[in-house]
Protein backbone atom coordinates (compact mmCIF):
# COMPACT_ATOMS: atom_id res chain seq x y z
CA UNK A 1 0.00 0.00 0.00
CA UNK A 2 1.46 3.46 -0.70
CA UNK A 3 1.10 6.53 1.56
CA UNK A 4 -2.02 7.61 -0.31
CA UNK A 5 -3.67 4.72 0.42
CA UNK A 6 -2.98 4.58 3.96
CA UNK A 7 -4.21 8.32 3.95
CA UNK A 8 -7.32 7.33 2.27
CA UNK A 9 -7.97 4.29 4.40
CA UNK A 10 -7.53 6.74 7.42
CA UNK A 11 -9.84 9.58 5.77
CA UNK A 12 -12.25 6.35 5.13
CA UNK A 13 -12.64 5.47 8.57
CA UNK A 14 -13.26 9.16 9.82
CA UNK A 15 -15.38 9.77 7.47
CA UNK A 16 -17.69 6.34 7.96
CA UNK A 17 -18.26 5.62 4.29
CA UNK A 18 -20.95 4.03 2.55
CA UNK A 19 -19.10 0.16 1.91
CA UNK A 20 -18.50 1.09 6.03
CA UNK A 21 -20.34 -2.58 6.61
CA UNK A 22 -17.65 -4.50 4.89
CA UNK A 23 -14.75 -2.00 5.91
CA UNK A 24 -16.43 -2.44 9.63
CA UNK A 25 -15.48 -6.27 9.13
CA UNK A 26 -12.64 -6.19 8.12
CA UNK A 27 -11.74 -3.43 10.94
CA UNK A 28 -13.01 -5.80 13.33
CA UNK A 29 -10.96 -8.64 12.24
CA UNK A 30 -7.99 -7.51 14.08
CA UNK A 31 -10.07 -7.40 17.41
CA UNK A 32 -11.43 -10.89 16.46
CA UNK A 33 -7.90 -12.10 16.23
CA UNK A 34 -6.76 -10.86 19.58
CA UNK A 35 -9.93 -12.23 21.45
CA UNK A 36 -9.24 -15.23 19.40
CA UNK A 37 -5.74 -15.79 20.21
CA UNK A 38 -6.94 -14.66 24.12
CA UNK A 39 -9.26 -17.94 24.15
CA UNK A 40 -6.61 -20.34 22.65
CA UNK A 41 -4.40 -18.90 25.48
CA UNK A 42 -7.67 -19.83 27.80
CA UNK A 43 -8.26 -23.10 26.68
CA UNK A 44 -4.23 -23.66 26.87
CA UNK A 45 -3.68 -22.83 30.26
CA UNK A 46 -7.03 -24.39 31.62
CA UNK A 47 -6.14 -27.97 29.73
CA UNK A 48 -2.76 -28.72 28.54
CA UNK A 49 -0.93 -26.58 30.42
CA UNK A 50 -2.40 -27.77 33.82
CA UNK A 51 -2.17 -31.57 33.11
CA UNK A 52 1.36 -31.12 32.00
CA UNK A 53 1.82 -28.99 34.98
CA UNK A 54 0.34 -31.49 37.00
CA UNK A 55 1.91 -34.93 35.71
CA UNK A 56 5.37 -33.30 35.76
CA UNK A 57 5.21 -31.88 39.30
CA UNK A 58 3.64 -35.56 40.39
CA UNK A 59 6.75 -37.39 39.31
CA UNK A 60 9.36 -34.82 40.49
CA UNK A 61 7.95 -33.20 43.28
CA UNK A 62 9.46 -29.94 41.81
CA UNK A 63 6.36 -27.59 43.28
CA UNK A 64 6.24 -30.24 46.22
CA UNK A 65 9.31 -29.17 48.28
CA UNK A 66 8.24 -25.89 49.84
CA UNK A 67 11.14 -24.06 50.35
CA UNK A 68 12.35 -21.37 52.63
CA UNK A 69 14.29 -18.53 50.89
CA UNK A 70 17.66 -19.51 51.80
CA UNK A 71 17.13 -23.42 51.54
CA UNK A 72 15.79 -22.26 47.56
CA UNK A 73 19.24 -19.93 47.17
CA UNK A 74 20.95 -23.14 48.12
CA UNK A 75 18.91 -25.45 45.94
CA UNK A 76 19.48 -23.45 42.88
CA UNK A 77 23.17 -23.06 43.71
CA UNK A 78 23.82 -26.92 44.07
CA UNK A 79 21.26 -28.42 42.05
CA UNK A 80 21.66 -27.47 38.70
CA UNK A 81 18.18 -29.71 37.77
CA UNK A 82 15.89 -27.36 39.32
CA UNK A 83 17.36 -24.62 36.48
CA UNK A 84 17.63 -27.26 34.08
CA UNK A 85 13.50 -28.22 35.15
CA UNK A 86 12.10 -24.65 35.21
CA UNK A 87 13.49 -24.65 31.41
CA UNK A 88 12.45 -27.64 30.71
CA UNK A 89 8.75 -26.77 32.22
CA UNK A 90 8.56 -23.49 29.84
CA UNK A 91 9.52 -25.03 26.79
CA UNK A 92 7.56 -28.02 27.52
CA UNK A 93 4.59 -25.67 27.19
CA UNK A 94 5.35 -23.48 24.40
CA UNK A 95 5.95 -26.89 22.82
CA UNK A 96 2.77 -28.55 23.70
CA UNK A 97 1.12 -24.27 22.89
CA UNK A 98 3.00 -24.72 19.18
CA UNK A 99 1.29 -28.36 19.05
CA UNK A 100 -2.04 -27.07 19.72
CA UNK A 101 -2.30 -24.01 17.33
CA UNK A 102 -0.64 -26.20 14.63
CA UNK A 103 -2.57 -29.61 14.78
CA UNK A 104 -5.54 -27.09 14.77
CA UNK A 105 -5.29 -24.97 11.68
CA UNK A 106 -3.66 -28.06 9.84
CA UNK A 107 -6.24 -30.56 10.06
CA UNK A 108 -9.51 -27.92 10.57
CA UNK A 109 -7.75 -24.45 9.19
CA UNK A 110 -8.86 -22.67 12.62
CA UNK A 111 -8.28 -22.98 16.62
CA UNK A 112 -10.98 -23.32 18.93
CA UNK A 113 -10.42 -19.19 19.57
CA UNK A 114 -10.57 -18.98 16.08
CA UNK A 115 -13.65 -21.17 15.67
CA UNK A 116 -15.41 -19.08 18.30
CA UNK A 117 -14.71 -15.47 16.53
CA UNK A 118 -15.42 -17.50 13.34
CA UNK A 119 -12.02 -16.88 11.61
CA UNK A 120 -10.61 -19.14 9.44
CA UNK A 121 -6.97 -20.22 8.32
CA UNK A 122 -6.43 -19.81 4.70
CA UNK A 123 -3.45 -20.72 2.20
CA UNK A 124 -2.78 -21.82 -1.34
CA UNK A 125 -1.81 -25.54 -0.11
CA UNK A 126 -1.22 -25.38 3.80
CA UNK A 127 1.60 -27.56 4.94
CA UNK A 128 2.91 -28.24 8.34
CA UNK A 129 5.31 -25.92 8.05
CA UNK A 130 3.74 -23.25 7.48
CA UNK A 131 1.33 -23.60 10.13
CA UNK A 132 4.45 -23.72 12.20
CA UNK A 133 6.32 -20.35 10.80
CA UNK A 134 2.88 -18.53 10.98
CA UNK A 135 2.71 -19.78 14.68
CA UNK A 136 6.08 -19.30 15.96
CA UNK A 137 5.84 -15.68 17.55
CA UNK A 138 2.35 -16.69 19.41
CA UNK A 139 4.09 -19.23 21.32
CA UNK A 140 8.22 -19.84 21.34
CA UNK A 141 8.87 -15.95 20.19
CA UNK A 142 5.90 -14.51 21.61
CA UNK A 143 8.19 -11.08 22.80
CA UNK A 144 7.97 -10.03 18.86
CA UNK A 145 4.30 -11.04 18.33
CA UNK A 146 3.88 -7.15 18.31
CA UNK A 147 6.32 -6.64 15.95
CA UNK A 148 5.33 -9.18 13.71
CA UNK A 149 1.85 -7.55 14.06
CA UNK A 150 2.91 -4.26 12.43
CA UNK A 151 2.36 -5.27 9.14
CA UNK A 152 -1.53 -5.91 9.91
CA UNK A 153 -2.25 -2.53 9.28
CA UNK A 154 -0.53 -2.53 5.85
CA UNK A 155 -1.25 -5.15 4.29
CA UNK A 156 -4.32 -6.20 1.88
CA UNK A 157 -5.05 -9.31 3.35
CA UNK A 158 -4.25 -8.35 7.02
CA UNK A 159 -1.59 -10.64 7.07
CA UNK A 160 1.09 -10.77 10.70
CA UNK A 161 5.02 -10.78 8.81
CA UNK A 162 5.15 -14.54 9.58
CA UNK A 163 2.31 -14.84 7.58
CA UNK A 164 4.08 -13.19 4.87
CA UNK A 165 6.38 -15.68 5.22
CA UNK A 166 4.23 -18.59 5.50
CA UNK A 167 1.73 -17.61 2.56
CA UNK A 168 -1.14 -17.87 5.00
CA UNK A 169 -3.73 -14.92 5.98
CA UNK A 170 -6.55 -15.04 8.45
CA UNK A 171 -10.28 -14.41 7.21
CA UNK A 172 -13.73 -13.89 8.54
CA UNK A 173 -15.62 -17.17 7.66
CA UNK A 174 -19.14 -15.21 7.90
CA UNK A 175 -17.73 -12.85 4.73
CA UNK B 1 -17.68 -30.62 16.43
CA UNK B 2 -16.70 -34.33 16.63
CA UNK B 3 -13.22 -33.28 14.97
CA UNK B 4 -12.10 -30.48 17.02
CA UNK B 5 -13.12 -32.98 20.33
CA UNK B 6 -10.87 -35.64 18.38
CA UNK B 7 -7.90 -32.90 18.04
CA UNK B 8 -8.55 -31.94 21.57
CA UNK B 9 -8.00 -35.43 23.00
CA UNK B 10 -5.08 -35.66 20.51
CA UNK B 11 -3.13 -32.56 22.07
CA UNK B 12 -4.09 -33.74 25.42
CA UNK B 13 -2.45 -37.03 25.03
CA UNK B 14 0.30 -35.29 23.95
CA UNK B 15 0.78 -32.87 26.56
CA UNK B 16 0.16 -35.96 29.07
CA UNK B 17 3.04 -37.82 27.31
CA UNK B 18 5.31 -35.12 26.59
CA UNK B 19 4.93 -34.94 30.25
CA UNK B 20 5.99 -38.19 31.70
CA UNK B 21 9.08 -37.98 29.29
CA UNK B 22 10.47 -35.15 30.47
CA UNK B 23 9.71 -35.41 34.12
CA UNK B 24 11.16 -38.97 33.58
CA UNK B 25 14.75 -37.33 33.67
CA UNK B 26 14.85 -35.50 36.62
CA UNK B 27 14.94 -36.85 39.82
CA UNK B 28 14.67 -34.24 43.01
CA UNK B 29 15.53 -35.60 46.25
CA UNK B 30 12.55 -35.40 48.47
CA UNK B 31 12.09 -33.54 52.01
CA UNK B 32 13.87 -34.89 54.63
CA UNK B 33 12.48 -32.61 57.56
CA UNK B 34 8.69 -31.80 57.83
CA UNK B 35 8.12 -28.45 58.78
CA UNK B 36 4.53 -28.27 60.46
CA UNK B 37 3.12 -24.84 61.06
CA UNK B 38 1.47 -23.83 64.04
CA UNK B 39 0.48 -19.94 62.96
CA UNK B 40 -2.43 -18.20 64.70
CA UNK B 41 -4.79 -19.17 67.17
CA UNK B 42 -5.28 -22.53 68.38
CA UNK B 43 -9.01 -23.97 67.49
CA UNK B 44 -10.21 -27.03 67.60
CA UNK B 45 -11.79 -29.22 64.45
CA UNK B 46 -10.56 -28.97 60.81
CA UNK B 47 -11.95 -25.74 59.14
CA UNK B 48 -9.64 -24.93 56.68
CA UNK B 49 -10.92 -21.84 55.65
CA UNK B 50 -10.69 -20.56 59.48
CA UNK B 51 -7.73 -18.09 60.19
CA UNK B 52 -6.76 -19.81 62.72
CA UNK B 53 -5.02 -23.40 63.18
CA UNK B 54 -6.79 -26.26 64.32
CA UNK B 55 -5.72 -29.70 65.97
CA UNK B 56 -7.21 -31.80 63.44
CA UNK B 57 -5.38 -30.07 60.67
CA UNK B 58 -1.81 -30.30 62.85
CA UNK B 59 -2.62 -33.88 63.67
CA UNK B 60 -3.23 -35.12 60.23
CA UNK B 61 -0.18 -33.08 59.15
CA UNK B 62 1.79 -35.29 62.35
CA UNK B 63 0.34 -38.27 60.89
CA UNK B 64 1.62 -37.21 57.54
CA UNK B 65 4.85 -36.04 58.42
CA UNK B 66 5.16 -39.60 60.87
CA UNK B 67 4.32 -42.47 58.18
CA UNK B 68 6.61 -40.78 55.53
CA UNK B 69 9.55 -42.55 55.55
CA UNK B 70 11.73 -39.93 54.05
CA UNK B 71 11.06 -37.74 56.49
CA UNK B 72 13.61 -38.14 59.65
CA UNK B 73 12.73 -34.64 61.33
CA UNK B 74 9.94 -33.19 62.10
CA UNK B 75 10.33 -29.10 63.17
CA UNK B 76 7.23 -27.55 64.33
CA UNK B 77 7.27 -23.64 63.00
CA UNK B 78 5.14 -21.91 65.57
CA UNK B 79 3.94 -18.35 65.29
CA UNK B 80 1.27 -18.38 68.17
CA UNK B 81 0.09 -16.94 71.05
CA UNK B 82 -2.20 -20.10 72.36
CA UNK B 83 -5.63 -20.64 71.75
CA UNK B 84 -7.82 -23.25 72.71
CA UNK B 85 -7.09 -25.95 75.79
CA UNK B 86 -8.41 -28.68 74.60
CA UNK B 87 -6.87 -28.36 71.34
CA UNK B 88 -3.35 -27.69 72.95
CA UNK B 89 -3.85 -30.93 74.52
CA UNK B 90 -5.08 -32.71 71.45
CA UNK B 91 -1.65 -31.62 69.73
CA UNK B 92 0.86 -32.40 72.53
CA UNK B 93 -0.66 -35.83 72.89
CA UNK B 94 0.22 -36.03 69.01
CA UNK B 95 3.51 -35.10 69.32
CA UNK B 96 3.88 -36.95 72.15
CA UNK B 97 3.12 -40.39 70.80
CA UNK B 98 5.26 -39.74 67.78
CA UNK B 99 8.28 -41.70 67.02
CA UNK B 100 10.64 -39.03 65.29
CA UNK B 101 12.72 -36.45 66.45
CA UNK B 102 10.65 -33.37 66.85
CA UNK B 103 12.02 -29.48 67.49
CA UNK B 104 10.02 -26.59 68.09
CA UNK B 105 11.07 -23.52 66.07
CA UNK B 106 9.65 -20.29 68.00
CA UNK B 107 9.52 -17.16 65.73
CA UNK B 108 7.56 -14.41 66.70
CA UNK B 109 5.34 -15.41 69.48
CA UNK B 110 5.65 -18.87 71.14
CA UNK B 111 2.98 -18.18 74.26
CA UNK B 112 0.57 -19.96 76.49
CA UNK B 113 -1.17 -23.10 74.14
CA UNK B 114 1.63 -22.53 71.61
CA UNK B 115 4.51 -22.80 74.45
CA UNK B 116 2.97 -26.08 75.81
CA UNK B 117 3.08 -27.64 72.15
CA UNK B 118 6.65 -26.42 72.44
CA UNK B 119 7.05 -27.81 75.58
CA UNK B 120 6.07 -31.25 74.13
CA UNK B 121 9.14 -31.94 71.69
CA UNK B 122 12.44 -32.78 71.81
CA UNK B 123 14.05 -29.23 71.39
CA UNK B 124 13.01 -26.14 71.64
CA UNK B 125 14.73 -23.19 69.31
CA UNK B 126 13.64 -19.30 69.57
CA UNK B 127 14.89 -16.39 68.58
CA UNK B 128 16.72 -13.65 71.35
CA UNK B 129 13.37 -11.96 70.65
CA UNK B 130 10.73 -14.30 70.41
CA UNK B 131 8.08 -13.66 73.14
CA UNK B 132 7.20 -16.81 74.84
CA UNK B 133 5.91 -18.22 78.22
CA UNK B 134 2.68 -16.81 79.52
CA UNK B 135 2.18 -20.41 81.27
CA UNK B 136 -1.54 -20.38 82.70
CA UNK B 137 -5.06 -20.55 81.85
CA UNK B 138 -7.43 -17.62 80.68
CA UNK B 139 -11.45 -17.31 80.41
CA UNK B 140 -12.94 -14.23 79.14
CA UNK B 141 -15.80 -13.10 77.44
CA UNK B 142 -18.22 -9.38 77.30
CA UNK B 143 -20.48 -9.09 79.51
CA UNK B 144 -23.83 -7.01 78.70
CA UNK B 145 -25.88 -6.89 81.66
CA UNK B 146 -25.18 -3.15 82.65
CA UNK B 147 -25.57 -2.02 79.26
CA UNK B 148 -29.05 -3.76 78.93
CA UNK B 149 -29.85 -1.68 81.84
CA UNK B 150 -28.99 1.42 80.27
CA UNK B 151 -31.15 1.31 77.51
CA UNK B 152 -33.91 -0.53 79.28
CA UNK B 153 -33.55 -3.81 77.79
CA UNK B 154 -34.74 -7.05 79.70
CA UNK B 155 -33.88 -10.34 78.77
CA UNK B 156 -35.72 -13.11 79.35
CA UNK B 157 -33.73 -16.37 80.13
CA UNK B 158 -35.72 -19.54 81.25
CA UNK B 159 -33.71 -22.81 82.02
CA UNK B 160 -33.01 -25.57 84.37
CA UNK B 161 -31.29 -25.72 86.69
CA UNK B 162 -30.49 -22.78 87.98
CA UNK B 163 -26.65 -22.46 86.35
CA UNK B 164 -27.49 -23.76 82.86
CA UNK B 165 -26.92 -19.92 81.70
CA UNK B 166 -23.48 -19.78 83.21
CA UNK B 167 -21.22 -17.24 81.38
CA UNK B 168 -24.03 -15.97 79.41
CA UNK B 169 -22.70 -12.63 77.78
CA UNK B 170 -26.45 -11.38 79.10
CA UNK B 171 -26.33 -11.65 82.44
CA UNK B 172 -24.05 -11.21 85.47
CA UNK B 173 -22.26 -13.60 86.89
CA UNK B 174 -23.07 -14.73 90.08
CA UNK B 175 -20.42 -14.94 93.15
CA UNK B 176 -21.11 -18.63 93.47
CA UNK B 177 -20.64 -18.73 89.37
CA UNK B 178 -17.55 -16.96 89.31
CA UNK B 179 -15.96 -19.09 92.19
CA UNK B 180 -16.89 -22.30 89.73
CA UNK B 181 -15.29 -21.01 87.07
CA UNK B 182 -12.47 -19.76 88.88
CA UNK B 183 -12.05 -23.39 90.21
CA UNK B 184 -12.48 -24.75 86.53
CA UNK B 185 -9.32 -22.23 85.14
CA UNK B 186 -7.28 -23.45 88.67
CA UNK B 187 -7.60 -26.93 87.59
CA UNK B 188 -7.11 -26.67 84.14
CA UNK B 189 -3.93 -24.84 85.02
CA UNK B 190 -2.48 -27.13 87.92
CA UNK B 191 -3.11 -29.69 84.31
CA UNK B 192 -1.13 -27.56 82.20
CA UNK B 193 1.81 -26.84 84.51
CA UNK B 194 1.74 -30.86 85.63
CA UNK B 195 2.21 -31.62 82.06
CA UNK B 196 4.80 -28.79 81.07
CA UNK B 197 6.77 -29.69 84.08
CA UNK B 198 6.78 -33.34 82.65
CA UNK B 199 8.09 -32.32 79.47
CA UNK B 200 10.71 -29.94 80.69
CA UNK B 201 12.22 -32.27 83.19
CA UNK B 202 11.76 -30.14 85.90
CA UNK B 203 9.06 -30.12 89.01
CA UNK B 204 6.08 -28.48 89.16
CA UNK B 205 6.97 -25.95 91.46
CA UNK B 206 10.05 -25.10 89.74
CA UNK B 207 8.39 -24.07 86.43
CA UNK B 208 5.77 -22.14 88.90
CA UNK B 209 8.82 -20.33 89.75
CA UNK B 210 10.87 -19.94 86.62
CA UNK B 211 7.37 -19.10 84.66
CA UNK B 212 6.70 -15.86 87.21
CA UNK B 213 2.85 -16.23 87.44
CA UNK B 214 1.91 -16.58 83.70
CA UNK B 215 4.51 -13.70 82.90
CA UNK B 216 5.86 -13.75 79.10
CA UNK B 217 9.42 -13.24 78.38
CA UNK B 218 12.13 -12.74 75.44
CA UNK B 219 13.92 -15.40 74.09
CA UNK B 220 17.17 -14.88 75.96
CA UNK B 221 15.26 -14.28 79.22
CA UNK B 222 13.34 -18.01 78.83
CA UNK B 223 16.97 -19.51 77.82
CA UNK B 224 17.99 -18.39 81.24
CA UNK B 225 15.23 -19.76 83.00
CA UNK B 226 15.45 -23.35 81.08
CA UNK B 227 12.02 -22.44 79.43
CA UNK B 228 13.68 -22.83 75.87
CA UNK B 229 16.73 -25.05 74.87
CA UNK B 230 18.59 -22.87 72.10
CA UNK B 231 17.95 -20.02 70.92
CA UNK B 232 18.80 -18.74 67.32
CA UNK B 233 16.84 -19.15 63.82
CA UNK B 234 16.66 -21.47 60.65
CA UNK B 235 20.46 -21.99 60.45
CA UNK B 236 20.42 -22.97 64.00
CA UNK B 237 17.56 -25.36 63.62
CA UNK B 238 19.49 -26.99 60.46
CA UNK B 239 22.80 -27.23 62.54
CA UNK B 240 20.28 -28.69 65.65
CA UNK B 241 19.38 -31.24 63.47
CA UNK B 242 22.57 -32.16 61.76
CA UNK B 243 24.33 -32.87 65.45
CA UNK B 244 21.52 -34.45 66.95
CA UNK B 245 20.64 -37.03 64.17
CA UNK B 246 22.96 -38.53 61.42
CA UNK B 247 21.69 -36.23 58.59
CA UNK B 248 24.47 -34.27 56.51
CA UNK B 249 21.77 -32.43 54.68
CA UNK B 250 18.39 -30.68 55.20
CA UNK B 251 15.91 -30.59 53.03
CA UNK B 252 12.84 -28.99 54.26
CA UNK B 253 9.25 -29.80 53.03
CA UNK B 254 6.13 -28.08 54.18
CA UNK B 255 2.94 -30.42 55.37
CA UNK B 256 -0.12 -28.52 56.11
CA UNK B 257 0.88 -25.28 54.62
CA UNK B 258 -2.77 -23.94 53.42
CA UNK B 259 -3.21 -23.12 49.35
CA UNK B 260 -3.33 -19.56 48.32
CA UNK B 261 -6.57 -19.95 47.95
CA UNK B 262 -7.59 -21.30 51.08
CA UNK B 263 -5.21 -18.47 52.50
CA UNK B 264 -7.15 -15.81 50.88
CA UNK B 265 -10.47 -17.12 51.68
CA UNK B 266 -9.58 -17.43 55.57
CA UNK B 267 -8.46 -13.69 55.72
CA UNK B 268 -11.56 -12.77 54.33
CA UNK B 269 -14.08 -14.90 56.23
CA UNK B 270 -12.09 -13.65 59.65
CA UNK B 271 -12.60 -10.55 58.95
CA UNK B 272 -16.33 -10.79 58.51
CA UNK B 273 -16.55 -13.07 61.90
CA UNK B 274 -14.62 -10.33 64.18
CA UNK B 275 -17.73 -9.88 66.17
CA UNK B 276 -19.56 -13.35 65.98
CA UNK B 277 -17.00 -14.70 67.68
CA UNK B 278 -16.96 -14.75 71.66
CA UNK B 279 -14.42 -17.03 73.71
CA UNK B 280 -15.91 -18.28 76.17
CA UNK B 281 -14.35 -21.52 76.43
CA UNK B 282 -10.73 -21.85 78.38
CA UNK B 283 -7.73 -20.81 76.70
CA UNK B 284 -4.38 -21.54 77.77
Amino acid sequence: MSEKDVLKYIEDLINDNKDSGKKRIKQSILLKRIIAYLIDILIFYFSFYLIFVIIFNSITGIFSTSLSYSELNYYLEKNNQMHLASLTLFFGSMFIFLFYLVVFEYYNNKTLGEKCMHLIVKAKKPRVHQIIIRNLTKTFLMPFLLFDSISIFFTQKRQRLTEMLSKTYVEDEKK
Amino acid sequence: MRKEIKLFLIVLLFSSMLSFLLASYFSFPKGNVAIIPIEGEIGVGSDIFSSSITSDNVISSIKTAEFNPNIKVVVFKINSGGGSAVASQEIVSAIKEMNKTTIAWIRDVGASGAYWIASATDYIVCNNLSITGSVGVTMSYLEFSKLFDKYGVTLVELATPEHKEIASPYKNLTEYEKISLQKMINQTYEFLVEDIAKNRNMSVEELKSKSDGGMIFLGIDAKKRGLVDYLGGENEVKELIKEKTNLTEVRFVVIGKKSIIESLASQLLSKLNIFTKQSVFLRT
